[in-house]
């Protein structure tokens, strides 16, 4: 007993800064979603439903649909991308591997809105690549390679392919490789071998990947305000604007709160089903 | 062995470090200003630096101790000679802290005693403030230059003649940058973003009210209007203006036309200034239309910890000739006629700054319209989802 009891002051500290640092915020959240809003800014007097009854406007179905395509395309080409990289990356010895992740890391820690600038030089109608692109013919003098959706996939991508990458080699390195090796030997092609060997044997890192890209892509609104164009308007676009021009705190909170019960929903439901697909599985043994 | 030094002339090892983080917001303005401007922000952060290191040292200097007035303001906004010339004055410490937005500052005033002196927020902002009871009445005498000084029209635009709660100090309109290569004739109307052959080489302010504002005077209606046909009329123009500019946005937009990605910005006239100085291809034009005139003010709020050395300071600000010098550094209008008169000439004469101090007292500004602000939330919310 007195073991548990260490244990427990020892997650006293982590739990305490989970509670306060993610759990009451989040409650705040929860609750000034229904707040009535105040016309100068911040929570006025009393309750209300008007921001939860806001949430309910054909305004937001395109853009629910758009934010979710975003997400998905560009969580898509993480995996696409990252696939190979973190591949090669297991499959690497010694220095070689090191030098690998480190070069992952290293601008993982640059700050994004240096990335972003950076971006913005390359993309440049004057720089280097408009340039060359104008002279191989494949844009016109009036085109800009900035403030189009596929900049802002781009620019997800680039960014977000890191959170891919890290979890992703981490699975892949605890591969068992001679399971490829076996299933060759028992005749499978190597397409085969990676289909229905490789793949579901890494799944869970592809699944834990995905789930961190798509998630902070649903909620980056820097990105597409930086280099999306004037149609460019995501549901985390909509929060900042809620937040920082109209002033409205409650439609804030609850465009927040209904992302995060949205997130809520499809996660508790895919763990439900995974629990049940298990069972059925243990029940048919 | 700092107690003396507020200078800021030294520049410590991390400087530039703090300064891109400081300038996240704009760090576009930066690399196009010229290398005077980078050198002052250079001397604002060590002086932050220097101030913070102050700060941590009072502890254990409690003898020296010096009183310190902390003044919070919009980057670059500032002489940081004045501040220093200031310091001098008084034998005190000025403490800068910026705000990239009213609304950010408007949350970090209401959180509770901050312990800001002075606040340098913008019109509708102070009419905000004052209803909630966050900034205190100003005692017209101890700020003699400001009742001698400012010109009672800036002050009757936000009907505070007698400077009860604010200072009008710094003016600025909106209109457009304009690329002179590339737009043979100088831009005079809104309609400019009409324009099919500049189509995705124009872009709009991402804010409501100065672009909804621009589209209803374009329509000749009242940039203030809560009429709801109007309001629907300018938002089918914005929609069609919409389909012709590469974005909505504020920094990058200016960025954009400073870099060559932009013809035609929509725009503050000091920043639009700046670049004006820097790059002689870069015009500023005003919509024959009309425009918002843009005003920030002196407000010190209710919890100020040193009421007494922010009246003063107000006051050395509007000293004519410090105001002079705070013109010179941010390219933005004072309404103080004798310090109009100290500018040198190529400033006082420029085309532009004719133009706002002809103009200004006629400029239609924009007004908090309370409850019915949610009226603009609507149509901007149906602009930014239109599809073409």
């Amino acid at each position: 007993m007195t073991f548990r009891w260490k244990e427990g002051l020892l997650t006293l500290p982590s739990l305490g800064m989970l509670v306060g640092l993610v759990g009451v915020p989040t409650l705040v959240i929860f609750i000034t979603a229904f707040c009535a809003s105040s016309p100068t800014g911040g929570v006025g007097q009393g309750w209300s439903f008007r921001a939860i009854e806001s949430l309910f406007q054909w305004m937001y179905v395109p853009i629910i649909i758009k934010t979710l395509l975003y997400s998905a395309i560009a969580t898509l080409l993480c995996i696409l991308i990252g696939l190979p990289v973190a591949y090669l990356m297991a499959r690497c010895q010694g220095r070689l591997r090191n030098i690998l992740v480190l070069a992952i890391v290293i601008p993982f820690w640059t700050n994004m809105l240096v990335h972003l600038s950076a971006w913005k030089m390359v993309l440049h109608p004057n720089g280097a690549f408009g340039k060359l692109l104008l002279y191989l013919g494949v844009i016109g003098p009036n085109d800009l390679l900035l403030y189009n959706p596929q900049a802002v996939i781009l620019l997800f991508v680039y960014i977000f392919l890191p959170f891919a990458i890290i979890p992703l080699y981490a699975t892949i390195e605890k591969f068992d490789f001679r399971l490829l090796e076996s299933a060759r030997d028992l005749g499978a092609t190597s397409w085969q071998a990676l289909s229905q060997v490789f793949l579901p044997g890494i799944w869970s890192g592809i699944l834990s990947a995905s789930i961190l890209v798509f998630v902070p892509v649903l909620g980056c609104y820097v990105v597409p305000e930086l280099v999306g164009d004037a149609n460019s308007v995501l549901y985390s676009n909509k929060i900042a604007q809620r937040t920082f021009q109209d002033r409205n705190l409650p439609e804030a909170a609850a465009l927040s709160s209904a992302l995060l019960v949205g997130m809520m929903v499809v996660g508790l439901g895919y763990l439900y089903w995974e629990r049940a697909k298990r069972r059925q599985e243990e029940g048919h043994e | 062995m700092l107690s003396g030094k507020t200078s800021g002339s030294e520049q410590p090892p991390f400087g530039t470090g703090i300064g891109v983080f400081r300038s996240c917001r704009q760090w576009d303005s930066h690399e196009i200003r010229d290398s005077r401007k980078r050198e002052v922000l250079m001397k604002q952060v060590a002086l932050g630096l220097l101030v913070c290191g102050l700060a941590l040292l009072t502890g254990c200097q409690k003898g020296a101790e010096k009183p310190k007035l902390y003044f919070y303001t919009w980057a670059d906004y500032i002489d940081p000679e004045m501040v220093k010339a200031f310091e001098a004055e008084n034998d005190c410490t000025v403490v800068l802290d910026y705000f990239d937005s009213n609304e950010s500052m408007l949350a970090k005033i209401k959180s509770g005693n901050t312990g800001y002196d002075v606040i340098l927020p913008s019109t509708y902002m102070v009419a905000i403030m004052q209803q909630e009871g966050l900034v205190q009445k100003l005692d017209g005498e101890k700020i003699p230059n400001a009742i001698a000084s400012i010109d009672t029209r800036a002050a009757k635009l936000v009907n505070d003649e007698k400077l009860e709660y604010s200072v009008p100090y710094y003016l600025g309109i909106t209109g457009f940058g304009y690329n002179k290569e590339q737009l043979k004739t100088v831009p005079d109307s809104w309609r400019i973003f009409e324009q099919e052959t500049l189509q995705g080489r124009m872009a709009l302010l991402d804010d409501m009210r100065e672009t909804l504002g621009a589209a209803l005077m374009t329509l000749g209606f009242d940039p203030n209007t809560t009429d709801q046909t109007q309001l629907e009329a300018a938002r089918d123009l914005v929609v069609q203006w919409k389909a012709n500019i590469a974005k909505f946005g504020v920094d990058d937009v200016k960025q954009g036309l400073a870099n060559g990605e932009f013809y035609v910005v929509h725009g503050y006239s000091g920043d639009m200034l700046q670049f004006t100085l820097d790059d002689p291809n870069i015009g500023f034009a005003m919509p024959k239309e009309g425009t918002l005139l843009a005003i920030d003010h002196f407000v010190i709020p209710t919890n100020a910890t040193n009421p007494q050395l922010a009246h003063q300071f107000i006051n050395f600000m509007c000293d004519p000739k410090n105001a002079a010098a705070n013109m010179e550094f941010t390219q933005y209008y004072i309404p103080v006629s004798k310090a109009v008169e100290l500018l040198p000439d190529e400033l006082r004469n420029s085309e532009m700054f004719r133009t706002i101090s002809e103009n200004y007292a006629n400029a239609k500004m924009i007004q908090d319209l309370g409850e019915n602000n949610v009226l603009y939330s609507r149509i901007w919310d149906q602009v930014k989802a239109a599809h073409h």
